[in-house]
């Protein structure tokens, strides 16, 4: 590691974080985070929610069905016909004309079908489909202001009179993904960042271990800047909580390994030391919300040595606009991650290049971030953009295919996320392009089965 | 579809050919012998558990087949029979592949062979009891299907293949010389496979599905009834009871003997 260090530092590569609010000034873009004003007027919960159950798979049921009558057939008459068939529960459902029946006790429920298709006054008899609730997390502000895991359209207002317009379906299609896997606890992210507050309600729970910091050369890796934590809880956030916002892969469990200093700089001996540690140390994901300028071997040998162990190593391309930062250029080893906004267009800070494999939204990402940064008014969650709030989604995505496939190889997971994506500039720049890659992530075609037809 | 068929044609064709050539054989050397052909239809719907999946799914199938019967002696007839069945797998969802794949591309076409025996165990006036047996072997075709929405172009393939025997008694009622009703319970044993191969950009992956049926018995009633002299039509229906339901299926066929 010495060699590496003497090799690293003359080029005075500094690595950023990639994470900033967009708060328009007279001057520019700020480098700044944003605290969720409106976040914390929090409404009452008078309804009382449920814990998350795990969906079972379509079926009909095997004691009702839905009966139509022919048109004429009084609501009076039908309810007759059904009783004179000794059919147990009758329950009307007059907007759409179709009485529920129990069948009798004396048959099964498709000789009771079988019998009441005979009768001339009725029209047709189904039986009665299971529904089934959807992985959608109580989470508060899952549905207030994650238009990322799911855009509802609309507009939103995230303080401070910024107003954001939403467009429908401009999300990474989490809900149904959510139905197949929310994550496995055997497999861990590990964030190679500023560090985590492991004190956080979004994670303190969800972290392995303390950790590890090679800024301060000891074993714990707590949070002294935000951006660790933000970008740790936005793919891993603790879910279904009735608390804060909803993770990506929230059954997943997150490794801090601080590279970054207060200031989120850093160098590349750190970042080298964090991704062969981390890569050591089982995790199965890495991610990357930060880079350099520089193109280095070593470095690249780093994110070989993780690759070749397995690890999905997924990082930010970078917010100047010019070109893929290191190491999300290594194309080989790494998955580049672009950034979108809220309406599905590639997000104008957001570095281009060859090297872009596929994007995810970027601005205005809501994550938890430690509370003596909010600032006591405030919760501990803040808006932020970059593509550094774009890559943990990816590496979200990334842990929940290892989790539903543990037997994949890194490459496999890699192409399962470029193919599956959405190619939402495709009308301008059709296939994959310098902007976005091969398209927005969606999760739910990259975990749900894909339907073979006719 | 694009169907690969390779060798198994020859092997219908072989079958015939040599059933022909015994029927031709022994109508003009074995007198006492009796020979038949046949064609038919059969049909079958049977929920199978697939992989480690605890759900069933039913695979149905429909077959026309060409029969051919020697009856060497009295009490025993052989039969062989090739046909051609349509497989429809619909339901079945392969987890093990790299993108996974939930298989709803229909029927499948393929070639079928089988063999059963008919030996007469006793008679008691009109009723009459038979040993019967029989094993059926369908091998499918390969369907291939384009998957689009992905960002890449790629392609998954679908091959079933079945095996299927039973053996039980069967009860016949000699009612008259024209008509023969007939009640047959067998212990009856079905397993196959779906292989699905999955080629997607840069990733592949091929997985094998079994099946295992659930029901393990049959009870089936049917009726030999003779049209002309030689002429004689069959039609059966059973029922395979199962926990939480039963299987079904069907066949009729049109007999000639010789």
């Amino acid at each position: 590691m010495a060699t590496t260090r003497k090799k690293s530092l003359p080029v005075l590569a500094m690595l950023s974080i990639f994470g900033f609010g967009l708060a328009v000034s007279e001057a520019g873009p700020q480098k700044a985070s944003k605290r969720n004003d409106s976040a914390a007027r929090r409404p009452a919960r008078t309804i009382r929610t449920e814990g998350l159950r795990r969906a079972a798979r379509a079926a009909r049921a095997t004691d009702r069905m839905l009966v139509r009558f022919r048109t004429g057939v009084s609501a009076e008459n039908a309810e007759a016909i059904l009783r004179s068939f000794e059919a147990g529960k009758v329950r009307h459902l007059p907007a759409v004309g179709v009485f529920r029946a129990e069948k009798p006790a004396s048959m099964s429920l498709s000789e009771a079908m079988a019998l009441l298709r005979q009768n001339p006054d009725v029209e047709s008899v189904r039986p009665d489909f299971r529904t089934r609730m959807f992985a959608v997390p109580n989470d508060p502000f899952f549905k207030t202001y994650q238009y990322n895991l799911r855009n509802l359209g609309g507009t939103l207002t995230i303080g401070s009179g910024i107003q954001i317009t939403l467009t429908a379906g401009a999300d990474i299609k989490a809900v149904l993904a959510w139905d197949r896997t929310t994550g496995s606890a055997s497999v861990v992210i590990a964030f190679l960042d500023t560090g985590v507050d492991m004190s956080h309600v979004e994670l303190k729970n969800k972290v392995v271990s303390a950790g590890r910091d090679f800024v301060n050369g000891d074993m714990d890796a707590t949070d002294d800047n935000w951006h660790g934590t933000w970008t740790a809880g936005i793919a891993a956030a603790e879910t279904n909580n009735d608390e804060g916002i909803a993770g990506v892969a929230w059954g997943c469990m997150v490794l801090p390994v601080k590279v970054l200093d207060a200031d989120g700089n850093g160098y590349y001996d750190e970042l080298i030391d964090g991704l062969t540690w981390a890569a050591d140390n089982g995790a199965k994901v890495v991610n990357l919300s930060l880079g350099g300028d520089v193109d280095d071997p070593a470095l690249e040998a780093a994110c070989k040595y993780a690759y070749d162990k397995g690890v999905v190593i997924v990082a930010a391309a970078g917010n100047d606009g010019t070109s893929v930062s290191y190491p999300a250029a290594y194309d080989s080893y790494v998955l580049a991650v672009a950034a979108t906004d809220a309406t599905d267009v590639h997000a104008s800070f957001s570095n281009p290049g060859p090297q872009i494999d596929v994007a995810a939204p970027g601005e205005w990402i809501l994550g938890p971030v430690p509370q003596w940064y909010a600032g006591p008014d405030y919760l501990p969650y803040v808006f932020g953009s970059g593509t550094s709030a774009a890559a943990p989604q990816v590496a979200g995505l990334a842990a929940l295919i290892r989790s539903a496939k543990s037997w994949l190889t890194a490459k496999q997971v890699m192409d399962i996320i470029r193919y599956t994506a959405d190619d939402v500039n495709k009308p301008t720049l059709p296939g994959k392009d310098d902007e976005i890659g091969y398209g927005r992530i969606n999760m739910t075609r990259a975990l749900v089965p894909y339907k073979l037809l006719r | 579809m694009k169907a690969k068929l390779g060798r198994p044609p020859a092997l219908v064709l072989a079958a015939l050919a040599l059933l022909l050539a015994a029927a031709g054989e022994a109508g003009a050397a074995a007198a006492g012998r009796e020979f038949g052909l046949g064609l038919g239809v059969a049909t079958f719907s049977r929920a199978v558990a697939s992989g480690a999946s605890a759900g069933l799914t039913k695979v149905r199938a429909a077959t026309v087949f060409l029969s051919g019967t020697c009856r060497p002696a009295h009490w025993l007839l052989l039969e062989l029979f090739a046909g051609l069945p349509s497989t429809n797998p619909d339901g079945l969802v392969f987890e093990g592949l790299p993108i996974s794949i939930d298989y709803e591309a229909g029927a499948i076409r393929g070639l079928l062979l089988g063999g059963g025996l008919a030996a007469k165990l006793g008679a008691f006036g009109r009723l009459e009891i038979e040993g019967a047996g029989r094993f059926v072997y369908s091998q499918g075709a390969t369907k291939t299907r384009p998957m689009s929405d992905f960002t890449v172009s790629g392609s998954a393939g679908a091959k079933p293949a079945w095996l299927e025997a039973s053996l039980g008694p069967r009860l016949l009622y000699r009612a008259s010389p024209g008509f023969v009703p007939y009640l047959r319970v067998a212990a009856s044993w079905f397993r196959g496979s779906l292989t699905m191969t999955e080629t997607l950009g840069d990733l592949a992956g091929r997985e094998k599905l079994t099946l295992k049926a659930k029901a393990f018995l049959e009870a089936a009633l049917g009726a030999d009834v003779m049209l002309r002299a030689r002429l004689t039509l069959r039609a059966e229906a059973g029922l395979l009871p199962r926990p939480g339901g039963a299987d079904a299926a069907a066949s009729a066929g049109l007999f000639y003997r010789f």
